[in-house]
């Protein structure tokens, strides 16, 4: 139960609001960033931290031992996924044309495909 | 032997060092995505990094690293050439972008190894010819995987970079 009384309670609830804000702002980013790469490297990651934020409250307002141990698993776990999920997804998007930001400058993996492409 | 006993202060280092860069990517990229569209700072590119990692794991390592870090994304990396392919989303000027990234790694790999080695590489995009013609001595464009995997083993050390890139680079 929360207890406004323990500063751990108070610690871990505004934790978990931080992550809320953060996952927040990632969705917006969704719509403000203008293609698939910049999506997933500013948002792929952020939202990972959001996760890890509120995973962390949640552990400070239910401390147990085995919990801390869930917690610590679920973080590193979160992070670690988000951050291939993120390479699998720009990789695959970039092997299949889906062409970066005009802004995008250099595009320096670009010059390495052999063909003429015109994406 | 001394460098196995500091092994555990030279990684713990390096996280609470990646932890604060995280957190600074985090808000910076927080900033931007907040910022009215006519100051978004966004000035995204796509540039090849000379590597000094040699063994897939710290391949794996280095790119799962800038990738966690927002507003940094390793795209694809070859180890036959050396190169770690990142998108970055602030990259004003290629070199700063690039100098980044070779500041995380050769803070990896000081952590990770016993002995750190020789860390030096170039700052410049190296030049990448495919294989075959590399070897043919008639590749007038750069080229980079689409070699290794339209030459089929020409390059069967990269089995990592090449085998998972099986027609996208000639698509």
């Amino acid at each position: 139960m929360l207890d406004l009384t323990n500063p751990a309670h108070i610690v871990g609830a505004v934790l978990i609001f931080l992550g809320l804000a953060v996952l927040l702002i990632s969705a917006i980013g969704l719509y403000r960033l203008p293609d698939l790469y910049l999506r997933a490297s500013a948002v792929g990651t952020s939202a990972g931290l959001g996760v890890a934020l509120i995973v962390v409250g949640a552990l400070l307002i239910d401390f147990t031992w085995p919990n801390l141990i869930k917690a610590i698993i679920a973080v590193i776990a979160q992070l670690l996924t988000s951050a291939v999920g993120s390479m699998a997804i720009a990789r695959s998007g970039y092997l299949h044309d889906s062409p970066p930001a005009a802004i995008t400058s250099p595009d320096e993996l670009r010059d390495t495909r052999r063909d003429d492409v015109e994406v | 032997m001394n460098s196995w006993l500091t092994w555990p202060v030279r990684m713990i280092g390096f996280l609470l060092w990646y932890a604060k860069e995280f957190l600074l990517a985090n808000l910076q990229v927080t900033a931007d995505i907040l910022r009215p569209s006519a100051r978004m700072r966004t000035d995204p590119a796509i540039v090849a990094v000379p590597a000094a990692s040699r063994t897939a794991s710290e391949y794996t390592l280095i790119s799962s690293l800038v990738t966690l870090t927002p507003g940094t994304l390793t795209i694809t990396y070859s180890r036959d050439h050396a190169v770690l392919y990142v998108h970055g989303m602030f990259a004003a000027s290629r070199d700063g972008l690039a100098e980044e990234i070779q500041e995380m790694e050769d803070r990896l790999l000081r952590a990770m190894r016993r002995e750190p080695g020789d860390l030096s590489r170039p700052l410049a995009r190296p030049t990448v010819r495919p294989a075959a013609d590399a070897a043919a001595g008639a590749g007038d464009r750069a080229d980079d995987r689409t070699g290794g995997a339209s030459a089929g083993t020409a390059e069967s050390e990269g089995t990592e970079n090449d085998a998972g890139r099986p027609a996208g680079g000639d698509a």
